[in-house]
């Protein structure tokens, strides 16, 4: 920060007070030796969080909901990545109209979309389970895959092909020697996004899954247990693993030099 | 590359780039009409016009991103006309210059190389030859980005000489840098042109730039080439109208014609009583002066002498002073002629009226050019593009 009015800085800190606090209280809650969530806390233990890593229907869970991220998230980057190509080429009223229709489905109430498709999957025959997981959140994902490609698309000067093909490239050369390293930090961005979206989201793993349960699906069903400090502690360690994977992400931009 | 020595365009051998009768439309829009023109190798020929003249069209059908509805083109003696553009052996310098921004200058430079399957060893000796070249041997490491206007714009140079082409086509490339850099760059591209021999095709709407760094200039209009030439003579003999009042400034006087036969007269139509004995040589225009035809007097503002004339015949005129402008060297003089004609003249400060004198002005007959026919319809006056 290199502003130094004293009103911005205490602005920033009450920022990352709000931001933060109500995380820092979860994760202290899982230190808590007692059944309940409750302050103060007067006793404190790691049993929580032993018992969270413990857990084998945590692991379970969270293997599904990684693998449910990866293919939804491949899904979507292969739905999405040819359709921000077809978009950029489109001009005018066609094109506005084409980008409403793309990114219709991330405004649609999610419960909506996702009793929608899980009646659509059954009609196609395929069972509530995993790939429906992974195929809901593609549907879900594919609107932010296209227009964060599209807004690089945008950035992208039709004369940097161009000048490639003057040079001597054909049309896979062009694609892979300037189209893509062009898009890179796009396409890692919305490979993020989508990651994340699989990842932090209920309401289609819930409407899709049969025994599968993703992980937000089984903190949901532990909850109807009511809330113990176990419950914060799990979620502090997947808080936890998923800001430093954001973390190095970052720094993976970075020392590639494509954040810009 | 091959250095040649001083800058004698060679003529003799089959043209770098032939384009003919290339017509293109876009929906209704011509683009192109109809358009022939051959470039000897060696040389520096800048394709000038107004925005929207097809001069960039021309160009780019010749790179190959516009594909002629009629029409052909060769390159280096071969026909390319249906050739996509990465087999065409020509290099195009961008107005934006479209330098790959995730590739180091070196990387940029040696790209067309690779793509043509040169050894490493042969790319780096390359780069090394043409960063020198451009005389930027420091910056080879470096991202597009962190070079300055001039330092890409010399890059992008780089780029395009490094696979050796037949030619360079280079659209506005100066267009985005600053008056001095631009001028500074001129000079530059210029030397690079003369010291590696290659053919240049070079686009603008600039013509002091047309003017100063060409062997030839191609004058565009509508989708047409109005006249090719070099520089001295497109200013000395401009074919159209439209030449004349586009490169330079020009007095351009609405003339009849009397007489054809031995001798060449004519009368301003702004004044019937004047009549003016002209050379024959004078004519500029492809079409012959007819009697009683409509003519274009052009006589540069250099070339309208204030002062009686030096016998009697020379084509002179009354006019009085209006405006005197001051330029340290020279005087703008604008003035008023018989019918409400407008001259403008320039001279030597020290001998030149002041305003509302009336003084008698003249022009030597080999000064003057004269456009007979069609050519010689009053263009509506050039819309400057501001870049």
């Amino acid at each position: 920060m290199s502003a130094r009015s004293p009103l911005l800085t205490l602005w920033f800190w009450l920022f990352v007070a709000f931001l933060f606090a109500p995380l820092a209280v979860m994760a202290a809650m899982g230190f808590r030796d007692s059944g309940f969530v409750a302050f103060p806390i007067q006793k404190w233990t790691t049993r929580w969080y032993a018992d969270a890593l413990a857990d084998r229907d945590y692991r379970v869970a969270l293997w599904v909901s990684v693998q449910v991220a990866v293919w939804s998230t491949l899904l979507s980057m292969a739905v999405g990545v040819p359709t921000a190509f077809a978009v950029a080429r489109l001009r005018g009223v066609v094109r506005a109209a084409a980008v409403a229709v793309v990114v219709l489905p991330a405004f649609l109430p999610i419960v909506v979309s996702a009793i929608a498709l899980r009646m659509f999957l059954g009609r196609l025959g395929m069972e509530p389970g995993l790939s429906a997981i992974a195929f809901g959140h593609a549907v879900g994902s594919v609107p932010f895959v296209v227009v964060m490609l599209l807004t690089r698309l945008n950035a992208m000067s039709p004369s940097l092909a161009e000048a490639a093909r003057n040079l001597g490239a054909d049309e896979a050369i062009v694609l892979s020697r300037i189209v893509l390293p062009f898009l890179s930090p796009a396409l890692f961005g919305a490979f993020l996004f989508c990651i994340l979206l699989s990842f932090e989201d209920f309401m289609r793993s819930f409407f899709l899954g049969g025994f599968d349960q993703t992980f937000p699906v089984l903190l949901f069903a532990r909850l109807r247990f009511g809330f113990n400090p176990g419950l914060a502690a799990i979620s502090a360690v997947v808080l936890a693993a998923t800001m430093l994977l954001g973390l190095h992400a970052e720094r993976f931009l970075r020392r590639r030099g494509i954040d810009r | 590359m091959t250095a040649r020595a001083g800058g004698a365009p060679r003529t003799d051998e089959t043209p770098a780039i032939e384009v003919e009768g290339v017509t293109k439309r876009f929906g209704t829009h011509g683009a192109l009409d109809d358009v022939s023109l051959a470039v000897a190798p060696g040389l520096f020929v800048t394709l000038l016009g107004p925005s929207g003249c097809g001069k960039s069209t021309l160009l780019r059908a010749v790179a190959g991103f516009v594909i002629p509805d009629a029409g052909r083109l060769r390159i280096g003696g071969r026909d390319m006309t249906r050739e996509p553009p990465h087999r065409r052996p020509v290099s195009m310098v961008f107005q934006d210059y479209a330098l790959f921004p995730h590739m180091t200058v070196r990387e940029n430079i040696g790209f067309g190389c690779e793509m043509k399957g040169m050894s490493r060893a042969e790319i780096a000796r390359r780069c090394a030859e043409l960063l020198e070249l451009i005389r930027l041997p420091e910056v080879g490491g470096r991202l597009p980005e962190a070079l300055s206007g001039g330092q890409r714009q010399r890059v992008a140079l780089a780029r395009a000489l490094a696979p050796d082409p037949v030619s360079l086509l280079l659209d506005e490339p100066l267009g985005a840098l600053d008056l001095k850099l631009r001028l500074e760059m001129q000079q530059e591209l210029k030397a690079i042109q003369r010291r590696t021999g290659k053919t240049f095709v070079f686009v603008t709407h600039d013509q002091d730039e047309a003017l100063s760094m060409s062997d030839r200039v191609a004058v565009m209009r509508a989708g047409r080439i109005e006249q090719i030439d070099a520089p001295e003579r497109l200013y000395a003999r401009p074919a159209t109208a439209f030449v004349a009042g586009f490169v330079g400034a020009a007095n351009m006087i609405a003339m009849q014609v009397e007489e054809t036969g031995a001798q060449l007269a004519c009368s301003p139509v702004a004044a019937p009583g004047l009549r003016w004995v002209l050379p024959a040589a004078a004519v500029s225009s492809a079409e012959a002066p007819r009697r009683g035809g409509a003519a274009l007097m052009v006589v540069r503002p250099e070339a309208l002498r204030v002062g009686p004339p030096p016998a009697e015949g020379f084509p002179s005129i009354e006019a009085e002073v209006v405006e005197r402008t001051f330029f340290g060297g020279r005087v703008h003089l604008r003035l008023r002629g018989p019918g409400g004609m407008t001259l403008v003249a320039e001279a030597r400060p020290q001998d030149s009226p002041a305003p509302g004198e009336v003084v008698t002005c003249h022009a030597l007959p080999d000064e003057i050019a004269l456009i007979a026919g069609d050519a010689a319809a009053p263009v509506p006056p050039p819309a400057r593009p501001q870049t």
